[in-house]
C-alpha cells in the first residue's frame, strides 16, 4: 500500500480501472431519483418514521444493493418504489416522472414465491405482455425468449409447484423482465434459497444484467452478496430508517467468487460490518445476554451416558 | 427429475391404495355390527316371531310378541296342558335386516309401489334432486360473487358481513310458515328454505377463503400491470378457485341436510314424502332404503366432485394432503 493512501480507509481506494468505470456510470442518465423520501406510520404507540430523508439516485445499467439491519425500512423503500406502498414525504422519480402506484415500468421480484400457481411457467411469463394488451402469439413469443434466457425452456409447461426454489425465482425474474422494465426491483430474492443455489443465482443474475439493458435495485441482508453483486451499496440504519452511507464498491469487474478474499472485498466488508454491527452495540448486546443469563440445563440422561 | 417423480408417484399410489382399504373398512365395520345384531339370534332379538300359535287364542302366525310375554304364555300353556306355541327370536319391526333393506332398495327401483297413494322411489328422488339443484344454484348465484367481492374489497365486506353473521343464526326452518305464505305450498318454499340455509354461510365462507389468498400474489400481479376488475377476474378468482370449489362441495352437503325439513313444508314431496308414507305403512325396510339413497347420492356426488376437482385443478397441492 502506498503511504499516500494509508490515511484513507481501504474501501475508499479505487484502482484506476474501477474509478474509470464509476466515472462512466455517472455519465449515464439517471433512471431513478429519490429525494427526501420519508414514510411515517401511525401506530398505537404514536408516529413512527420508517424512512426519513432518503436521498440517492441510480444511473442506467447500474446495480445497486440496499443493505441494513432488520427494521431499517429497506423493504418499505423498495415497496414504495414498486408503488405498493405510499410515501408520506419527498419524491421518487423514475425517468423524471413521480412514482404513483405500481406499473410495468418497474419489475419486482419478491422473496416469497409470488408466481401464479394456477398458471404454467410459460403462462406466468406471458401474464405481463397479456396485461399490456399483446396478443397471445406475441406474448408467447416473448415468454419463450425470456424462458430461454433464464434457461427454463424445458419447463415451460410445468406448474410452479413442480419447480425447485431457484427455478421459481428464475421464472419470477423472467416474468418481471419480459415487460422490459426501466428498473428491476428485487426484494431479498435469494433469501429463501440454500447457499449453493444462492451462489448460482447470483452469477446467473449478473449474467443477465451484463446482457440486458436493465438497472437493478437489489435488497439483501447478506454482506457478501451485496459486495459481490453491487456497483454501489446503499447502507441504511434503523429507527428511523436513514441513509448511513452510499458505498462505491472497489472490487473490479467482471466479478468472480475468487474475489471474496481480495483486499478490496475484505476492506468493503469490514466497513459494512462496522456500519451495520457497531462495536459498542455488540458489546451492549453481549452484556444484555450476560444479564439474562445462559439457560440453565438440567441433565435428563444417565450420568454415565456421555456423548463427548 | 422424472425418476424422482415416478418414485414419488409409486409411493403415493401405495399410500392411496391403503387409504382406499381403510375407506372400505370404515363402511364394512358398521355393516358388520348391523349384520351381527340382525343375524345372531342371541344378540338382542327382544321379540319372538310366532310360527305356531299352539293353544294361545290371540296369537297369530307372523305376529311379533315380546320375549317375556311369549315365555309367560309358554308357561301358561304347559300348566293348562295345551299345545305349546312356537316361535323364533326376532328384532323389532323398526330394525330390518341388511338383506331386507337391500331387497327394498332393489324393489324401489325395479318395481312400482304396491299402494296407489305412495310415490315411487325414483320419482321421489328425482324431485328431491331438483329441489336441491335449484336451491343450491340460486344460493350460489348470489353467494359466490358476493363472497368473493366481500373478501376482496374490505368495505363491501364490512358493510354486509355483520348482518349476514346475525342472519345465519336464524334457523332456516323457522322461515317455513313465512315461505309458504309468500311462495305457496309447492316447490317454492322448499327451495327457499334451502337457499336460506345455505346462502348466508356461503357468503361468509367464501369471503374468508378469498381473504386467505396470498397478498404477494396480488402484489405481483399489480407490478405486472393488472388493475381493478382484471385483478379480480385474472388473479383473485383463479387464485382461490380450488378452495372455492372445496367450499362449494361442503356447502352442497349442508344443502342436503336442509332437504328433509324443506320438503315437509307445504305439501310434503320428494324423498321425504316417500319416507313418511312408507313409515306410515310400517314398511321400515323402505324407510331405511329411502334414507340410504339420500346418503348414497350425497356421498356419491361429493366423491365425483372430488375426482373432478383433481382433474380441473392440477396445480392444487392442498388436495394431495387430504
Amino acid at each position: 500500500m502506498k503511504p499516500a493512501h494509508s490515511t484513507r480507509p481501504g474501501y475508499l481506494e479505487q484502482s484506476p480501472a474501477v474509478k474509470a468505470r464509476f466515472d462512466k456510470i455517472k455519465q449515464r442518465e439517471v433512471i431513478l431519483e429519490v429525494r427526501n423520501l420519508g414514510k411515517r406510520f401511525v401506530t398505537a404507540q404514536g408516529e413512527v418514521d420508517a424512512l426519513r430523508d432518503i436521498n440517492f439516485s441510480i444511473h442506467r445499467r447500474e446495480l445497486v444493493c440496499v443493505i441494513g439491519p432488520s427494521g431499517c425500512g429497506k423493504s418499505t423503500l423498495i415497496r414504495i418504489l414498486a408503488g405498493l406502498e405510499n410515501h408520506t414525504s419527498g419524491v421518487a422519480l423514475l425517468d423524471g416522472k413521480p412514482i404513483d402506484g405500481p406499473g410495468q415500468d418497474r419489475g419486482m421480484v419478491f422473496q416469497g414465491y409470488s408466481l401464479f400457481p394456477w398458471l404454467t411457467v410459460k403462462k406466468n411469463v406471458m401474464f405481463g405482455p397479456e396485461m399490456k394488451g399483446h396478443g397471445w402469439e406475441q406474448a408467447e413469443r416473448e415468454a419463450n425468449l425470456w424462458l430461454e434466457l433464464v434457461g427454463l425452456s424445458k419447463f415451460s409447461d410445468a406448474y410452479p409447484h413442480q419447480l425447485s426454489g431457484g427455478m421459481r425465482q428464475r421464472v419470477a425474474i423472467a416474468r418481471a423482465l419480459v415487460n422490459e422494465p426501466r428498473i428491476l426491483l428485487m426484494d431479498e430474492p435469494f433469501g429463501a434459497l440454500d447457499a449453493q443455489t444462492r451462489a448460482k443465482m447470483q452469477s446467473h443474475l449478473m449474467e443477465i444484467w451484463r446482457n440486458i439493458d436493465v438497472t437493478i435495485l437489489f435488497i439483501t441482508h447478506d454482506l457478501d452478496e451485496a459486495i459481490y453483486l453491487a456497483d454501489r451499496i446503499l447502507v441504511l440504519k434503523p429507527n428511523p430508517g436513514e441513509v448511513h452511507e452510499l458505498i462505491e464498491v472497489p472490487v473490479p469487474r467482471p466479478r468472480s467468487p475468487a474475489q471474496f478474499s481480495s483486499p478490496e472485498f475484505l476492506a468493503t466488508k469490514a466497513r459494512l460490518e462496522e456500519l451495520i454491527h457497531p462495536a459498542a452495540k455488540a458489546e451492549k448486546n453481549e452484556a444484555e445476554e450476560e444479564q439474562n443469563g445462559t439457560p440453565h440445563l438440567i441433565r435428563f440422561t444417565n450420568v454415565n451416558d456421555n456423548v463427548e | 427429475m422424472s425418476a424422482i417423480s415416478r418414485q414419488l408417484n409409486k409411493l403415493m399410489n401405495a399410500d392411496s391404495s391403503i387409504r382406499t382399504l381403510y375407506g372400505v373398512a370404515s363402511f364394512l365395520l358398521p355393516l358388520l355390527i348391523w349384520c351381527l345384531v340382525s343375524y345372531t339370534p342371541f344378540i338382542w332379538h327382544p321379540k319372538v316371531l310366532i310360527t305356531d300359535v299352539g293353544g294361545v287364542d290371540y296369537f297369530q302366525v307372523g305376529m311379533l310378541v315380546d320375549k317375556e310375554m311369549f315365555a309367560s304364555e309358554m308357561a301358561n300353556m304347559s300348566v293348562a296342558l295345551q299345545p305349546l306355541p312356537a316361535g323364533t327370536p326376532a328384532n323389532p319391526i323398526y330394525l330390518p335386516a341388511p338383506h331386507e333393506v337391500a331387497q327394498a332398495l332393489y324393489n324401489g327401483f325395479a318395481n312400482p309401489p304396491k299402494q296407489a297413494d305412495t310415490p315411487s322411489m325414483p320419482a321421489s328422488i328425482w324431485h328431491s334432486i331438483q329441489i336441491i339443484f335449484w336451491g343450491f344454484l340460486i344460493s350460489s348465484v348470489i353467494g359466490v360473487p358476493l363472497g368473493i367481492i366481500s373478501g376482496t374489497y374490505n368495505r363491501v365486506g364490512r358493510l354486509n358481513e355483520p348482518f349476514i353473521e346475525f342472519f345465519r343464526y336464524l334457523p332456516a326452518p323457522a322461515f317455513g310458515a313465512l315461505a309458504v305464505a309468500v311462495l305457496g305450498i309447492y316447490d317454492g318454499p322448499k327451495i327457499a328454505i334451502i337457499v336460506i340455509g345455505t346462502l348466508f354461510q356461503q357468503v361468509l365462507i367464501i369471503a374468508n377463503t378469498t381473504r386467505k389468498l396470498e397478498t404477494t400474489i396480488i402484489e405481483a400481479a399489480k407490478t405486472l400491470g393488472t388493475r381493478n376488475f382484471r385483478l379480480l377476474t385474472r388473479v383473485v378468482v383463479p387464485g382461490i378457485l380450488p378452495d372455492l370449489y372445496r367450499d362449494q362441495r361442503i356447502l352442497l352437503g349442508w344443502a342436503w341436510t336442509y332437504l328433509i325439513v324443506a320438503e315437509l313444508i307445504g305439501t310434503s314431496t320428494g324423498i321425504t314424502w316417500f319416507i313418511t308414507q312408507q313409515a306410515r305403512y310400517q314398511h321400515f325396510d323402505n324407510v331405511y332404503a329411502g334414507i340410504m339413497v339420500i346418503g348414497i347420492i350425497g356421498f356419491g356426488t361429493d366423491l365425483l366432485l372430488a375426482k373432478l376437482g383433481k382433474r380441473l385443478f392440477p396445480w392444487d397441492r392442498t388436495q394431495d394432503k387430504s
